[in-house]
């Protein structure tokens, strides 16, 4: 992508928080140290700066890890459960996903968390608990393959986009009104009734299956 | 001794934090989740024990030498 020019790649928005976090956390390493050499704590700070500053440090890192999170090389950097999945975003061109990143319908850098956010404030909350989640499973290693969505996809990311959209009212299956209740129940879904399916299958087996499954595609 | 212990603690959580900073990935994001939180909360409550005991401590010396304060001079060496 690099090769075709400067045109070709997304803008890169300059993030300087990370600045924030090592000023604070300076400090307190420096206060560590003093008390590592010296066996107590330095008298000259006072206790809400010894207890303060590395628990606001703490908070400014979650508010950054929030933030740097939503990003697909966040999701793929679990690379046994998840590169697959944002590899064959890629490069496959016939599931859902890769014809949505690809076409550039979703954010190039926030691809999955836009569509497994759920719409709103709330959309967020539980994306970021599932995210937590998803953290603890990988650090116990309690996870299956196929990797499964936990309960019915949240359409409210479709419709988020898709509600006003000409091609999408236009639709006769969508104006169907049972069709209708049935999606907004949760008792009926986009794919892969209708649509294509979200990721390959091989991708949600994990990376071993994946790559497997990419050298028997090779003629 | 519990002093030190925290502030190793404590020291760690920092470090991971720094990781969390320059370079946010799966890895850097579960340790600093499931390894730092923890580590910094231990550490604080240790290094709040060791403060408060270090408070007691010189509060009972000061008690201890309070009296003999207090008391003034023997009667010998008293103005008439």
């Amino acid at each position: 992508m690099d090769a075709l020019g400067p045109l070709f790649v997304p803008p890169d928005s300059p993030d300087r928080f990370f600045i924030l976090i090592l000023l604070l956390a300076a400090p307190t390493t420096a206060a560590c140290l003093y008390a590592l050499v010296r066996g107590r704590l330095p008298a000259a700070l006072s206790y809400s700066t010894l207890f303060l500053v590395p628990v606001f440090a703490y908070v400014l890192g979650n508010v950054h890890l929030l933030e740097e999170s939503k990003t697909v090389e966040f999701c793929e950097s679990c690379h046994l459960t998840m590169q697959p999945v944002a590899e064959a975003m890629r490069s496959d061109g016939s599931t859902l996903a890769a014809v949505h990143y690809q076409r550039g319908a979703v954010s190039y850098r926030d691809a999955c968390y836009q569509c497994h956010s759920g719409y709103g404030i709330w959309g967020d909350t539980r994306a970021k608990l599932s995210g937590a989640s998803h953290m603890f499973r990988t650090f116990t290693g309690r996870y299956e393959h196929p990797l499964r969505l936990v309960g019915s996809f949240d359409i409210g990311s479709c419709l988020d986009c898709h509600a006003g959209a000409r091609t999408f009212r236009e639709v006769e299956a969508h104006q169907e009104p049972t069709v209708q209740q049935a999606l907004l129940a949760g008792e009926l879904s986009c794919t892969p009734a209708c649509h294509a399916a979200p990721h390959p299958e091989a991708a949600l087996n994990g990376l071993a299956a994946w790559e497997r499954a990419k050298l028997e595609a090779k003629p | 001794m519990i002093a030190r212990l925290a502030a190793v603690l404590v020291l760690i959580s920092q470090l991971i934090l720094v990781w969390i900073a320059l370079d946010v990935h799966g890895r850097s994001a579960i340790w600093f989740t499931f390894v730092g939180h923890p580590l910094l909360a231990v550490g604080l409550v240790l290094g709040l024990w060791a403060m408060l005991r270090r408070l007691r401590r010189e509060r009972m010396e000061a008690e201890r030498l309070a009296p003999r304060g207090r008391a003034g001079p023997p009667p010998s060496h008293r103005a008439p």
